[in-house]
Protein backbone atom coordinates (compact mmCIF):
# COMPACT_ATOMS: atom_id res chain seq x y z
CA UNK A 1 0.00 0.00 0.00
CA UNK A 2 1.42 3.42 -0.94
CA UNK A 3 2.29 5.88 1.79
CA UNK A 4 -0.14 8.84 1.72
CA UNK A 5 2.51 11.53 2.27
CA UNK A 6 6.24 11.23 1.74
CA UNK A 7 8.63 14.16 2.17
CA UNK A 8 12.29 13.45 1.44
CA UNK A 9 15.12 16.00 1.76
CA UNK A 10 12.89 18.95 0.87
CA UNK A 11 14.41 22.40 0.77
CA UNK A 12 12.78 25.70 -0.14
CA UNK A 13 14.33 29.15 -0.03
CA UNK A 14 12.86 32.51 -0.96
CA UNK A 15 14.82 35.29 -2.62
CA UNK A 16 14.90 38.66 -0.88
CA UNK A 17 15.94 40.77 -3.81
CA UNK A 18 19.09 41.72 -5.61
CA UNK A 19 22.32 41.12 -3.69
CA UNK A 20 20.67 39.72 -0.59
CA UNK A 21 21.00 36.06 0.36
CA UNK A 22 17.80 34.00 0.14
CA UNK A 23 15.90 33.04 3.27
CA UNK A 24 15.73 29.29 3.80
CA UNK A 25 12.13 28.56 4.79
CA UNK A 26 12.46 24.77 4.85
CA UNK A 27 15.75 22.87 4.95
CA UNK A 28 16.24 19.15 4.46
CA UNK A 29 12.83 18.14 5.77
CA UNK A 30 12.11 14.42 5.66
CA UNK A 31 9.18 12.54 7.12
CA UNK A 32 6.33 10.23 6.21
CA UNK A 33 2.72 10.21 7.20
CA UNK A 34 0.71 7.02 7.18
CA UNK A 35 -3.00 6.43 6.69
CA UNK A 36 -5.16 7.22 9.73
CA UNK A 37 -2.26 9.13 11.28
CA UNK A 38 -2.53 12.68 12.65
CA UNK A 39 0.73 14.60 12.79
CA UNK A 40 1.17 18.01 14.32
CA UNK A 41 3.73 20.35 12.86
CA UNK A 42 4.68 22.64 15.71
CA UNK A 43 6.99 25.61 15.69
CA UNK A 44 7.12 29.33 16.29
CA UNK A 45 5.83 31.82 13.73
CA UNK A 46 8.21 31.85 10.77
CA UNK A 47 9.56 28.37 11.50
CA UNK A 48 8.49 27.16 8.05
CA UNK A 49 5.26 25.33 8.86
CA UNK A 50 3.09 27.05 6.25
CA UNK A 51 5.76 26.69 3.57
CA UNK A 52 6.07 22.97 4.29
CA UNK A 53 2.29 22.54 4.07
CA UNK A 54 2.13 24.51 0.82
CA UNK A 55 4.93 22.38 -0.59
CA UNK A 56 3.04 19.23 0.35
CA UNK A 57 -0.14 20.71 -1.17
CA UNK A 58 1.65 21.36 -4.46
CA UNK A 59 1.22 25.14 -4.20
CA UNK A 60 5.00 25.61 -4.05
CA UNK A 61 7.74 23.65 -5.78
CA UNK A 62 10.70 22.56 -3.65
CA UNK A 63 14.20 23.72 -4.63
CA UNK A 64 15.44 20.24 -3.75
CA UNK A 65 13.99 17.00 -2.50
CA UNK A 66 10.92 14.99 -3.32
CA UNK A 67 7.32 15.08 -2.15
CA UNK A 68 4.88 12.33 -3.04
CA UNK A 69 1.17 12.02 -2.36
CA UNK A 70 0.35 8.32 -2.60
CA UNK A 71 3.28 8.04 -4.99
CA UNK A 72 2.20 11.00 -7.15
CA UNK A 73 3.80 14.46 -7.39
CA UNK A 74 1.61 16.87 -5.39
CA UNK A 75 0.99 19.41 -8.18
CA UNK A 76 -0.52 16.80 -10.52
CA UNK A 77 -4.26 16.45 -10.96
CA UNK A 78 -4.15 12.86 -9.62
CA UNK A 79 -2.65 14.05 -6.33
CA UNK A 80 -5.05 16.98 -6.19
CA UNK A 81 -7.92 14.53 -5.92
CA UNK A 82 -6.28 13.15 -2.78
CA UNK A 83 -5.13 16.38 -1.10
CA UNK A 84 -7.36 18.56 1.01
CA UNK A 85 -5.69 21.85 1.88
CA UNK A 86 -7.00 24.44 4.33
CA UNK A 87 -4.95 27.66 4.39
CA UNK A 88 -4.74 29.89 7.41
CA UNK A 89 -6.55 32.80 5.78
CA UNK A 90 -10.13 32.27 4.74
CA UNK A 91 -10.93 33.59 1.28
CA UNK A 92 -14.46 32.75 0.26
CA UNK A 93 -16.72 34.73 -2.07
CA UNK A 94 -18.56 36.84 0.54
CA UNK A 95 -21.96 36.83 -1.20
CA UNK A 96 -22.26 33.04 -1.13
CA UNK A 97 -23.71 30.89 1.62
CA UNK A 98 -21.76 28.04 3.20
CA UNK A 99 -23.70 25.50 1.16
CA UNK A 100 -23.15 27.40 -2.09
CA UNK A 101 -19.39 27.60 -1.49
CA UNK A 102 -19.22 23.86 -0.90
CA UNK A 103 -21.52 23.23 -3.83
CA UNK A 104 -19.24 25.25 -6.12
CA UNK A 105 -16.09 23.50 -4.89
CA UNK A 106 -17.77 20.09 -5.10
CA UNK A 107 -18.49 20.77 -8.77
CA UNK A 108 -14.76 20.21 -9.35
CA UNK A 109 -15.33 16.57 -8.45
CA UNK A 110 -18.85 15.51 -9.20
CA UNK A 111 -22.22 16.50 -10.62
CA UNK A 112 -25.86 15.91 -9.80
CA UNK A 113 -26.82 13.87 -6.76
CA UNK A 114 -23.27 12.79 -6.06
CA UNK A 115 -22.30 16.44 -5.70
CA UNK A 116 -25.20 17.11 -3.33
CA UNK A 117 -24.17 14.08 -1.28
CA UNK A 118 -20.57 15.33 -1.09
CA UNK A 119 -21.76 18.73 0.15
CA UNK A 120 -24.00 17.19 2.79
CA UNK A 121 -21.22 14.88 3.93
CA UNK A 122 -18.83 17.83 4.29
CA UNK A 123 -21.45 19.81 6.23
CA UNK A 124 -22.03 16.92 8.61
CA UNK A 125 -18.36 16.21 8.99
CA UNK A 126 -17.47 19.76 9.91
CA UNK A 127 -20.52 20.43 12.10
CA UNK A 128 -21.72 23.23 9.82
CA UNK A 129 -25.20 21.85 9.21
CA UNK A 130 -26.93 24.59 11.20
CA UNK A 131 -24.95 27.34 9.48
CA UNK A 132 -25.28 25.98 5.95
CA UNK A 133 -27.55 28.81 4.74
CA UNK A 134 -25.51 31.60 6.31
CA UNK A 135 -23.47 33.87 4.07
CA UNK A 136 -19.76 33.36 4.55
CA UNK A 137 -19.24 37.10 5.10
CA UNK A 138 -21.27 36.85 8.33
CA UNK A 139 -19.59 33.74 9.73
CA UNK A 140 -17.71 34.01 13.03
CA UNK A 141 -14.13 32.77 13.12
CA UNK A 142 -15.02 29.35 14.54
CA UNK A 143 -17.48 28.66 11.71
CA UNK A 144 -15.02 29.94 9.13
CA UNK A 145 -12.44 27.48 10.43
CA UNK A 146 -15.04 24.73 10.16
CA UNK A 147 -15.77 25.76 6.57
CA UNK A 148 -12.07 25.58 5.78
CA UNK A 149 -12.02 22.08 7.23
CA UNK A 150 -15.19 21.14 5.32
CA UNK A 151 -13.81 22.25 1.95
CA UNK A 152 -10.53 20.45 2.64
CA UNK A 153 -12.29 17.21 3.51
CA UNK A 154 -14.78 17.51 0.64
CA UNK A 155 -14.99 14.31 -1.37
CA UNK A 156 -13.11 11.97 0.95
CA UNK A 157 -9.57 13.31 0.58
CA UNK A 158 -6.87 10.96 1.77
CA UNK A 159 -4.29 13.58 2.83
CA UNK A 160 -5.49 16.61 4.79
CA UNK A 161 -3.10 19.53 5.16
CA UNK A 162 -4.51 22.02 7.64
CA UNK A 163 -2.69 25.27 8.38
CA UNK A 164 -3.40 26.44 11.94
CA UNK A 165 -6.94 25.02 12.09
CA UNK A 166 -7.17 25.72 15.84
CA UNK A 167 -5.97 29.32 15.81
CA UNK A 168 -8.44 31.68 17.45
CA UNK A 169 -10.82 28.92 18.56
CA UNK A 170 -12.27 28.70 22.06
CA UNK A 171 -11.63 25.59 24.16
CA UNK A 172 -15.00 23.99 23.35
CA UNK A 173 -14.59 24.43 19.59
CA UNK A 174 -10.97 23.26 19.75
CA UNK A 175 -12.09 20.05 21.39
CA UNK A 176 -14.92 19.60 18.88
CA UNK A 177 -12.64 20.22 15.88
CA UNK A 178 -10.10 17.84 17.42
CA UNK A 179 -12.77 15.15 17.69
CA UNK A 180 -13.71 15.69 14.05
CA UNK A 181 -10.08 15.30 13.02
CA UNK A 182 -9.96 12.03 14.94
CA UNK A 183 -13.06 10.89 13.04
CA UNK A 184 -11.47 11.85 9.72
CA UNK A 185 -8.29 9.98 10.61
CA UNK A 186 -10.45 7.05 11.71
CA UNK A 187 -11.84 6.89 8.19
CA UNK A 188 -8.31 6.45 6.82
CA UNK A 189 -7.18 10.00 6.10
CA UNK A 190 -3.64 11.12 6.88
CA UNK A 191 -3.84 14.48 8.62
CA UNK A 192 -1.01 17.00 8.91
CA UNK A 193 -1.89 19.94 11.15
CA UNK A 194 0.33 22.94 11.76
CA UNK A 195 0.15 24.91 14.97
CA UNK A 196 2.12 27.64 16.64
CA UNK A 197 -0.11 27.33 19.70
CA UNK A 198 -0.64 23.58 20.23
CA UNK A 199 -2.35 23.79 23.63
CA UNK A 200 -4.55 20.76 24.18
CA UNK A 201 -3.69 18.92 20.95
CA UNK A 202 -1.80 16.17 22.79
CA UNK A 203 -4.92 13.96 22.87
CA UNK A 204 -5.37 14.24 19.09
CA UNK A 205 -1.94 13.76 17.54
CA UNK A 206 -0.10 10.53 16.82
CA UNK A 207 3.13 12.13 15.65
CA UNK A 208 4.87 15.39 16.44
CA UNK A 209 7.14 17.25 14.02
CA UNK A 210 9.02 20.13 15.62
CA UNK A 211 10.22 22.79 13.19
CA UNK A 212 12.80 25.33 14.22
CA UNK A 213 14.07 27.94 11.74
CA UNK A 214 13.08 25.75 8.80
CA UNK A 215 14.75 22.62 10.12
CA UNK A 216 12.92 19.59 11.36
CA UNK A 217 14.37 19.57 14.87
CA UNK A 218 12.44 16.52 15.93
CA UNK A 219 10.06 13.97 14.48
CA UNK A 220 8.72 11.28 16.75
CA UNK A 221 5.56 9.50 17.78
CA UNK A 222 3.64 11.63 20.25
CA UNK A 223 3.77 8.84 22.84
CA UNK A 224 7.58 8.90 22.78
CA UNK A 225 7.98 12.67 22.64
CA UNK A 226 5.30 13.52 25.16
CA UNK A 227 5.80 10.47 27.36
CA UNK A 228 8.28 12.24 29.62
CA UNK A 229 6.98 13.10 33.07
CA UNK A 230 7.21 16.50 34.68
CA UNK A 231 7.09 17.00 38.46
CA UNK A 232 5.37 20.22 39.52
CA UNK A 233 6.14 21.36 43.05
CA UNK A 234 3.93 23.99 44.69
CA UNK A 235 5.76 25.93 47.37
CA UNK A 236 4.73 28.37 50.10
CA UNK A 237 7.65 30.64 49.23
CA UNK A 238 9.43 30.05 45.93
CA UNK A 239 13.22 30.42 46.21
CA UNK A 240 15.11 33.15 44.35
CA UNK A 241 17.32 30.46 42.76
CA UNK A 242 15.91 27.04 41.84
CA UNK A 243 17.75 23.89 42.96
CA UNK A 244 19.85 22.19 40.22
CA UNK A 245 17.66 20.65 37.52
CA UNK A 246 14.54 22.63 38.51
CA UNK A 247 12.81 25.54 36.80
CA UNK A 248 10.94 28.34 38.52
CA UNK A 249 7.20 28.55 37.83
CA UNK A 250 4.45 30.92 38.98
CA UNK A 251 3.55 28.66 41.90
CA UNK A 252 6.88 27.04 42.69
CA UNK A 253 9.17 24.74 40.77
CA UNK A 254 9.06 22.04 38.13
CA UNK A 255 11.52 19.52 36.79
CA UNK A 256 11.63 16.87 34.08
CA UNK A 257 11.77 13.56 35.90
CA UNK A 258 13.46 11.63 33.11
CA UNK A 259 14.60 8.34 34.60
CA UNK A 260 14.55 9.74 38.15
CA UNK A 261 11.77 9.43 40.69
CA UNK A 262 9.50 11.99 42.29
CA UNK A 263 10.85 10.97 45.72
CA UNK A 264 14.44 11.77 44.71
CA UNK A 265 13.37 15.16 43.33
CA UNK A 266 11.44 15.99 46.48
CA UNK A 267 14.40 14.94 48.62
CA UNK A 268 16.44 17.52 46.72
CA UNK A 269 13.82 20.16 47.55
CA UNK A 270 13.94 19.23 51.21
CA UNK A 271 17.74 19.36 51.15
CA UNK A 272 17.38 22.97 49.98
CA UNK A 273 14.97 23.65 52.90
CA UNK A 274 11.99 24.34 50.64
CA UNK A 275 8.54 23.94 52.20
CA UNK A 276 6.59 21.79 49.73
CA UNK A 277 2.82 22.40 49.86
CA UNK A 278 1.73 20.03 47.09
CA UNK A 279 3.11 18.08 44.13
CA UNK A 280 1.77 16.81 40.83
CA UNK A 281 3.28 14.58 38.17
CA UNK A 282 2.07 15.24 34.62
CA UNK A 283 3.13 14.36 31.06
CA UNK A 284 5.05 16.79 28.87
CA UNK A 285 2.93 19.06 26.67
CA UNK A 286 3.28 19.96 23.01
CA UNK A 287 4.19 23.48 24.10
CA UNK A 288 7.19 22.11 25.96
CA UNK A 289 8.14 19.93 23.03
CA UNK A 290 8.00 23.01 20.79
CA UNK A 291 10.02 25.16 23.16
CA UNK A 292 12.69 22.57 23.92
CA UNK A 293 13.21 20.47 20.81
CA UNK A 294 16.86 19.76 21.49
CA UNK A 295 16.20 18.71 25.06
CA UNK A 296 13.45 16.41 23.84
CA UNK A 297 15.77 14.91 21.27
CA UNK A 298 18.40 14.20 23.88
CA UNK A 299 15.94 12.31 25.97
CA UNK B 1 -22.38 31.42 -9.44
CA UNK B 2 -24.00 33.93 -11.81
CA UNK B 3 -27.43 33.50 -10.21
CA UNK B 4 -25.99 34.09 -6.72
CA UNK B 5 -24.18 37.24 -7.79
CA UNK B 6 -27.17 38.57 -9.71
CA UNK B 7 -29.40 38.24 -6.68
CA UNK B 8 -27.06 38.95 -3.78
CA UNK B 9 -24.66 41.60 -5.10
CA UNK B 10 -25.22 44.86 -6.92
CA UNK B 11 -24.53 43.12 -10.24
CA UNK B 12 -28.24 42.55 -10.84
CA UNK B 13 -29.06 46.18 -10.09
CA UNK B 14 -26.27 47.49 -12.32
CA UNK B 15 -27.29 45.24 -15.22
CA UNK B 16 -30.90 46.39 -14.80
CA UNK B 17 -29.79 50.02 -14.77
CA UNK B 18 -27.62 49.45 -17.84
CA UNK B 19 -30.51 47.80 -19.68
CA UNK B 20 -32.88 50.59 -18.72
CA UNK B 21 -30.45 53.32 -19.69
CA UNK B 22 -29.64 51.76 -23.08
CA UNK B 23 -33.29 51.18 -23.94
CA UNK B 24 -34.18 54.73 -22.90
CA UNK B 25 -31.39 56.14 -25.06
CA UNK B 26 -32.48 53.93 -27.95
CA UNK B 27 -36.06 55.12 -27.64
CA UNK B 28 -35.15 58.80 -27.47
CA UNK B 29 -32.33 58.80 -30.03
CA UNK B 30 -32.96 60.84 -33.21
CA UNK B 31 -31.67 57.91 -35.27
CA UNK B 32 -32.27 54.64 -33.39
CA UNK B 33 -29.45 52.06 -33.73
CA UNK B 34 -30.58 48.68 -32.32
CA UNK B 35 -27.32 47.05 -33.41
CA UNK B 36 -25.24 49.67 -31.59
CA UNK B 37 -27.43 49.23 -28.51
CA UNK B 38 -26.96 45.45 -28.52
CA UNK B 39 -23.18 45.83 -28.94
CA UNK B 40 -22.93 48.33 -26.11
CA UNK B 41 -25.16 46.14 -23.95
CA UNK B 42 -22.85 43.17 -24.53
CA UNK B 43 -19.61 45.08 -23.99
CA UNK B 44 -20.59 47.07 -20.91
CA UNK B 45 -22.59 44.18 -19.44
CA UNK B 46 -19.52 41.95 -19.77
CA UNK B 47 -17.31 44.45 -17.92
CA UNK B 48 -19.84 44.75 -15.08
CA UNK B 49 -20.29 40.98 -14.87
CA UNK B 50 -16.55 40.31 -14.72
CA UNK B 51 -16.09 42.98 -12.06
CA UNK B 52 -18.73 41.37 -9.84
CA UNK B 53 -17.91 37.74 -10.65
CA UNK B 54 -14.15 37.69 -10.55
CA UNK B 55 -12.52 41.05 -9.98
CA UNK B 56 -12.88 41.68 -6.25
CA UNK B 57 -9.92 40.98 -4.00
CA UNK B 58 -11.97 38.28 -2.20
CA UNK B 59 -12.67 36.54 -5.49
CA UNK B 60 -9.03 36.69 -6.50
CA UNK B 61 -7.90 35.38 -3.12
CA UNK B 62 -10.47 32.59 -3.33
CA UNK B 63 -8.53 31.18 -6.29
CA UNK B 64 -6.06 29.71 -3.77
CA UNK B 65 -8.85 27.55 -2.37
CA UNK B 66 -10.46 26.75 -5.69
CA UNK B 67 -7.20 25.60 -7.24
CA UNK B 68 -6.56 23.37 -4.24
CA UNK B 69 -9.38 21.23 -5.60
CA UNK B 70 -9.17 18.88 -8.57
CA UNK B 71 -9.51 21.54 -11.24
CA UNK B 72 -7.19 23.57 -13.44
CA UNK B 73 -6.59 27.30 -13.92
CA UNK B 74 -7.95 26.91 -17.44
CA UNK B 75 -11.21 25.40 -16.22
CA UNK B 76 -11.60 28.15 -13.62
CA UNK B 77 -10.89 30.89 -16.18
CA UNK B 78 -13.31 29.42 -18.70
CA UNK B 79 -15.98 29.02 -16.00
CA UNK B 80 -15.73 32.67 -14.94
CA UNK B 81 -15.71 33.81 -18.56
CA UNK B 82 -18.83 31.79 -19.33
CA UNK B 83 -20.58 33.19 -16.26
CA UNK B 84 -19.67 36.77 -17.17
CA UNK B 85 -20.69 36.30 -20.80
CA UNK B 86 -23.94 34.78 -19.58
CA UNK B 87 -24.62 37.85 -17.42
CA UNK B 88 -23.95 40.18 -20.35
CA UNK B 89 -26.09 38.00 -22.60
CA UNK B 90 -29.11 38.82 -20.44
CA UNK B 91 -28.71 42.52 -21.25
CA UNK B 92 -28.11 41.76 -24.95
CA UNK B 93 -31.21 39.58 -24.99
CA UNK B 94 -33.29 42.32 -23.41
CA UNK B 95 -32.12 44.89 -25.95
CA UNK B 96 -32.68 42.49 -28.88
CA UNK B 97 -36.19 41.58 -27.70
CA UNK B 98 -37.00 45.27 -27.28
CA UNK B 99 -35.67 45.98 -30.76
CA UNK B 100 -37.69 43.14 -32.33
CA UNK B 101 -40.81 44.23 -30.42
CA UNK B 102 -40.57 47.90 -31.38
CA UNK B 103 -39.38 47.59 -34.98
CA UNK B 104 -40.73 44.19 -35.98
CA UNK B 105 -37.40 43.42 -37.71
CA UNK B 106 -36.80 40.02 -36.19
CA UNK B 107 -33.91 39.00 -38.47
CA UNK B 108 -32.05 42.26 -37.87
CA UNK B 109 -32.62 41.89 -34.13
CA UNK B 110 -31.26 38.36 -34.23
CA UNK B 111 -28.15 39.63 -36.03
CA UNK B 112 -27.78 42.39 -33.45
CA UNK B 113 -28.08 39.84 -30.67
CA UNK B 114 -25.33 37.72 -32.24
CA UNK B 115 -23.07 40.75 -32.59
CA UNK B 116 -23.81 41.73 -29.00
CA UNK B 117 -22.88 38.23 -27.82
CA UNK B 118 -19.62 38.38 -29.78
CA UNK B 119 -18.80 41.72 -28.17
CA UNK B 120 -19.70 40.32 -24.74
CA UNK B 121 -17.51 37.25 -25.21
CA UNK B 122 -14.46 39.21 -26.39
CA UNK B 123 -14.78 41.95 -23.78
CA UNK B 124 -15.43 39.47 -20.96
CA UNK B 125 -12.26 37.52 -21.77
CA UNK B 126 -10.18 40.69 -22.01
CA UNK B 127 -11.59 42.17 -18.82
CA UNK B 128 -11.10 38.89 -16.96
CA UNK B 129 -7.42 38.89 -17.88
CA UNK B 130 -7.14 42.53 -16.81
CA UNK B 131 -8.90 42.22 -13.44
CA UNK B 132 -6.87 39.15 -12.51
CA UNK B 133 -3.80 41.22 -13.32
CA UNK B 134 -4.62 44.57 -11.80
CA UNK B 135 -7.90 44.27 -9.92
CA UNK B 136 -11.23 45.97 -10.46
CA UNK B 137 -9.63 49.36 -11.13
CA UNK B 138 -8.82 48.03 -14.61
CA UNK B 139 -12.46 47.01 -15.06
CA UNK B 140 -13.28 50.68 -14.47
CA UNK B 141 -10.78 51.67 -17.15
CA UNK B 142 -12.37 49.16 -19.54
CA UNK B 143 -15.83 50.50 -18.80
CA UNK B 144 -14.77 54.09 -19.48
CA UNK B 145 -12.91 53.12 -22.65
CA UNK B 146 -15.85 51.18 -24.05
CA UNK B 147 -18.33 53.89 -23.05
CA UNK B 148 -16.35 56.74 -24.60
CA UNK B 149 -14.32 55.20 -27.44
CA UNK B 150 -15.85 51.79 -28.08
CA UNK B 151 -18.06 53.06 -30.88
CA UNK B 152 -15.31 55.11 -32.54
CA UNK B 153 -13.81 53.36 -35.59
CA UNK B 154 -10.13 54.06 -36.37
CA UNK B 155 -11.13 55.74 -39.63
CA UNK B 156 -12.63 58.56 -37.60
CA UNK B 157 -9.17 59.26 -36.17
CA UNK B 158 -6.92 58.42 -39.09
CA UNK B 159 -9.17 60.23 -41.56
CA UNK B 160 -7.81 63.61 -40.53
CA UNK B 161 -5.64 65.41 -43.04
CA UNK B 162 -2.57 65.28 -40.80
CA UNK B 163 -2.93 62.21 -38.61
CA UNK B 164 0.41 62.48 -36.78
CA UNK B 165 2.06 59.82 -34.60
CA UNK B 166 -0.37 60.18 -31.72
CA UNK B 167 -3.44 59.82 -33.92
CA UNK B 168 -1.84 56.89 -35.70
CA UNK B 169 -1.17 55.21 -32.35
CA UNK B 170 -4.73 55.79 -31.17
CA UNK B 171 -6.10 54.50 -34.48
CA UNK B 172 -3.96 51.37 -34.23
CA UNK B 173 -5.14 50.82 -30.67
CA UNK B 174 -8.77 51.20 -31.71
CA UNK B 175 -8.15 48.79 -34.58
CA UNK B 176 -6.60 46.11 -32.38
CA UNK B 177 -8.48 46.08 -29.10
CA UNK B 178 -12.12 45.03 -28.74
CA UNK B 179 -14.68 47.75 -29.31
CA UNK B 180 -18.32 47.84 -30.25
CA UNK B 181 -17.62 49.21 -33.75
CA UNK B 182 -15.42 46.16 -34.45
CA UNK B 183 -18.24 43.66 -34.07
CA UNK B 184 -20.94 45.41 -36.08
CA UNK B 185 -19.99 43.11 -38.95
CA UNK B 186 -20.93 39.99 -37.00
CA UNK B 187 -24.59 40.95 -37.50
CA UNK B 188 -24.19 40.58 -41.26
CA UNK B 189 -21.93 37.53 -41.23
CA UNK B 190 -18.53 39.25 -41.42
CA UNK B 191 -16.04 36.47 -40.75
CA UNK B 192 -13.22 38.92 -39.98
CA UNK B 193 -15.22 40.53 -37.18
CA UNK B 194 -16.13 37.13 -35.74
CA UNK B 195 -12.49 36.02 -35.97
CA UNK B 196 -11.39 39.19 -34.15
CA UNK B 197 -13.79 38.36 -31.31
CA UNK B 198 -12.65 34.73 -31.23
CA UNK B 199 -8.99 35.80 -31.18
CA UNK B 200 -9.59 38.10 -28.22
CA UNK B 201 -11.49 35.38 -26.41
CA UNK B 202 -8.46 33.11 -26.88
CA UNK B 203 -5.91 35.74 -25.83
CA UNK B 204 -7.98 36.85 -22.86
CA UNK B 205 -8.51 33.31 -21.62
CA UNK B 206 -4.84 32.41 -22.02
CA UNK B 207 -3.75 35.40 -19.95
CA UNK B 208 -6.54 34.80 -17.42
CA UNK B 209 -5.44 31.16 -17.08
CA UNK B 210 -1.84 32.22 -16.50
CA UNK B 211 -2.89 34.80 -13.93
CA UNK B 212 -5.23 32.34 -12.19
CA UNK B 213 -2.33 29.92 -11.81
CA UNK B 214 -0.19 32.69 -10.32
CA UNK B 215 -2.91 33.91 -7.96
CA UNK B 216 -3.59 30.32 -6.91
CA UNK B 217 0.00 29.97 -5.74
CA UNK B 218 -0.16 33.05 -3.53
CA UNK B 219 0.24 32.55 0.20
CA UNK B 220 -3.04 31.40 1.59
Amino acid sequence: MTIPLQVRGVRRAFGRGWGRPPVVAVAEASFELGASEIACLVGADGAGKTTLLRLAAGLERPDAGVIRIAGEPPHGIAARRLIGFAPLEAAFPPACTVREVLHYLASCQATGRVRLALVQEALDLSGLGAASERRVATLPLAETRRLLLAQAALGGRRVLLLDEPFTGLDAITRRDVGDRLLRLAGSGAAVLVSSSDPVGLERVVDRVLVLRAGRLAHSAPAAALLGGRVLEVILDAPPSEPPPGFRLTATGLETDLGRGTAEAALALCRAHRLAVRATRVRLRTLDEAMLEPHEATAR
Amino acid sequence: MLRTRLVRTRLGVWLLLLTGALLWLERHAPAPDPLGTALTAGALGAVLAVAYLAGSSADRMALVLVLGHPTTPRAVAVGRWLAATGGAALVVLASAVHSAWSTGAVAASLGAALAGLAAAAAVAACTLALVWTGGNALAGVCFLYLSLLGNVPPEAVIGHADPGAARFTVATLLELVPGQWRYRGVAVGDVGAAAHAALWVGIGLLVAEWRAAQLGRRAG
